[in-house]
């Protein structure tokens, strides 16, 4: 069992694969306030019925709502000022907030600047694909390539080389 | 102070300076009570992520604006077509803003800055607009600019893209009420020209060209300049030569002249001949009428009338909402595509995408699929050019 902090993307695509009670079941899953308080999400099926996901209903049930620290955002914020390489939403800076203090949870994400952000920050190793997760559960299924360890790891690999290079730039 | 009371004081001077009272952003918050969000704006209560994070979606901003307690920049001015304060009009302003901003920020991340912030020089002369000779100077002026920015025998057509493209004037276009055709403003962001997307096709064109007059003479005269005498019947001085200068520009007297020669008979013109013309220029018929009274070819009192009696404003409206496809403009094209863009390139996430796009994060996949990108599809595959 993992601790596991989810983005809402895949909040979305877990709902969308009917694949959350199983995950919820078997990890222990956490998802930041920001992203439970940030809208009623939805997916849209094949023939365009939409089906509703209120995390709100769910919170304390098969996921804790978790929250980071105003310090601990600002901290997190720093470390991406004048930086125009990675442009992140609120939700997904408490994540990596969060992940600072919580060094058992992992963070999964299929969003490229999300991914990005945890190689520049060194916490790659915090991080993980839905691919490797599911794998992980016990928990077999086709995703899309944006859920791949492979695209996990390029891109968590192009934030660590951008610490390398703005490092290597202020010297 | 420390930082929690340096928060808690740029929260309350940011909602100040938008004008905006506890009221109106508790009822926002979903707060019980105003005391709330007044113990938070007084640092006696720690406020929350998600807290901080909707505060800042209301006051157009992102939460690094407030994180990192630098003093707040004075807001930017904005000249509305027409004068006078609502929370309707304050709400748009917040929104148009923030919109200016991001677009300036995705040129930055893109590093597509060159031309973002600069004003378009043209050498105008102040004196020469206030005097007798006014109109004459301005149908010049329009003449030169069209020139100098390519704008063609058909300047409607391309207005908006090369504004944006060659001038670097940020157009946005949002839906707004009755009554709000059009604004003009400059922050750190550059010029910005703010249109009704609800209008007509032909309308957003005249008000783009009218507010590119104000981009123009942005430093030559002040809000108070431009307000004084205006009246709800009644335009005062600057903005009648906003209106020539858009008429001059959209409607090229010699272009006009020559589809004017195609179709005459003699010294008669029919209605549909003039409502074809206002189509095939992208204007209103009312913008052609005057445009030909300003080039000497109809009277004034004629067009007075004919506009009066409203027939041939019928026969343009009818004509044109079955002929024509009335197309829907969301935001900028320019900056959709570079918010997608920096999306696709991993430049930012998803959720900013929504953000930017000022949409729903779950109706992010639909609109970009209605765009004709998938989110499963690698764009950031380069090609070496010479």
């Amino acid at each position: 069992m993992h601790i596991v902090l989810l983005d809402a993307d895949v909040i979305i695509d877990l709902h969308r694969l009917n694949l959350w009670k199983s995950l919820t079941k078997n990890n222990k899953i956490h998802i930041s306030s920001i992203v439970v308080g940030q809208e009623i999400y939805y997916y849209e099926d094949i023939a365009g019925k939409r089906h509703v996901i209120d995390l709100s209903k769910e919170a304390g049930k098969s996921f804790v709502e978790i929250s980071a620290t105003i310090e601990q955002l600002s901290t997190i914020t720093k470390e991406f000022e004048g930086l125009f390489e990675i442009d992140l939403h609120a939700g997904e800076k408490e994540a990596l907030a969060i992940l600072t203090t919580k060094k058992d949870m992992l963070f999964c994400t299929c969003d490229k600047a999300a991914m990005k952000a945890l190689g520049f920050l060194g916490m790659n190793h915090q991080g993980i694909s839905l691919e490797k997760l599911l794998d992980r559960s016990g928990i077999k299924k086709k995703l899309e390539i944006k859920h791949s360890e492979r695209q996990f790891r390029q891109y968590t690999q192009e934030g660590v080389s951008l610490r390398l290079i703005m490092s290597m730039a202020k010297k | 102070m420390n930082p929690k009371e340096i928060l808690a004081k740029s929260l309350k001077k940011e909602r100040e300076k938008l004008g905006l009272s506890l009221k109106d952003v508790t009822a926002k918050m979903g707060f019980s009570n105003y005391q709330t969000l007044g113990s938070i704006e007084t640092g006696d209560r720690e406020i929350k992520a998600w807290e901080l994070a909707k505060l800042a979606k209301i006051y157009g901003r992102d939460i690094d604006y407030f994180l990192a307690g630098k003093e707040s920049h004075e807001e930017s001015n904005i000249l509305w077509r027409s004068p006078g304060d609502s929370s309707e009009k304050n709400e748009i302003r917040i929104k148009f803003l923030s919109f200016c901003r991001n677009y300036r920020h995705l040129q930055s991340i893109l590093k597509e800055e060159e031309n973002s912030t600069q004003q378009p020089f043209f050498l105008i002369n102040k004196t020469r607009l206030l005097k007798g000779d006014a109109f004459q100077y301005i149908a010049g002026m329009a003449k030169r600019i069209s020139s100098d920015l390519c704008l063609g025998s058909r300047p409607a057509c391309a207005l908006s893209k090369i504004l944006e493209e060659k001038a670097g004037i940020k157009v946005i276009f949002m839906p707004l009420p009755q009554g709000l055709s059009a604004a003009t403003t400059k922050g750190d962001f550059g010029m910005a020209i703010l249109i009704n997307s609800n209008d007509a096709p032909w309308r957003r064109n005249f008000d783009l060209a009218h507010e590119f007059f104000h981009v123009l003479t942005w430093d030559l005269f002040s809000t108070d300049e431009v307000y004084r005498e205006t009246g709800p019947k009644k335009k005062n001085r600057i903005e009648q030569l906003a209106d020539v200068f858009a008429s001059a520009l959209l409607l090229p007297e010699e272009e006009l002249r020559k589809e004017i020669g195609l179709r005459r008979r003699g010294k008669i013109i029919d209605y549909l001949s003039l409502t074809e013309i206002a189509r095939e220029f992208d204007v209103s018929i009312e913008a052609l009428l005057w445009r030909l009274v300003n080039i000497g070819i109809m009277r004034k009192e004629k067009v007075t009338k004919l506009l009066e009696e409203g027939n041939i404003l019928n026969i343009d409206k009818s004509s044109r909402i079955k002929k024509q496809n009335v197309s829907e403009v969301l935001i900028s094209p320019k900056y959709i595509s570079l918010a997608i863009r920096a999306y696709h390139l991993g430049k930012i996430s998803k959720a900013r995408f929504a953000e930017y796009i000022d949409k729903e994060f779950s109706a992010v996949s639909s609109f970009l699929k209605g765009m004709g990108y998938s989110e499963d599809k690698d764009y950031s595959v380069a090609y070496r050019i010479a």
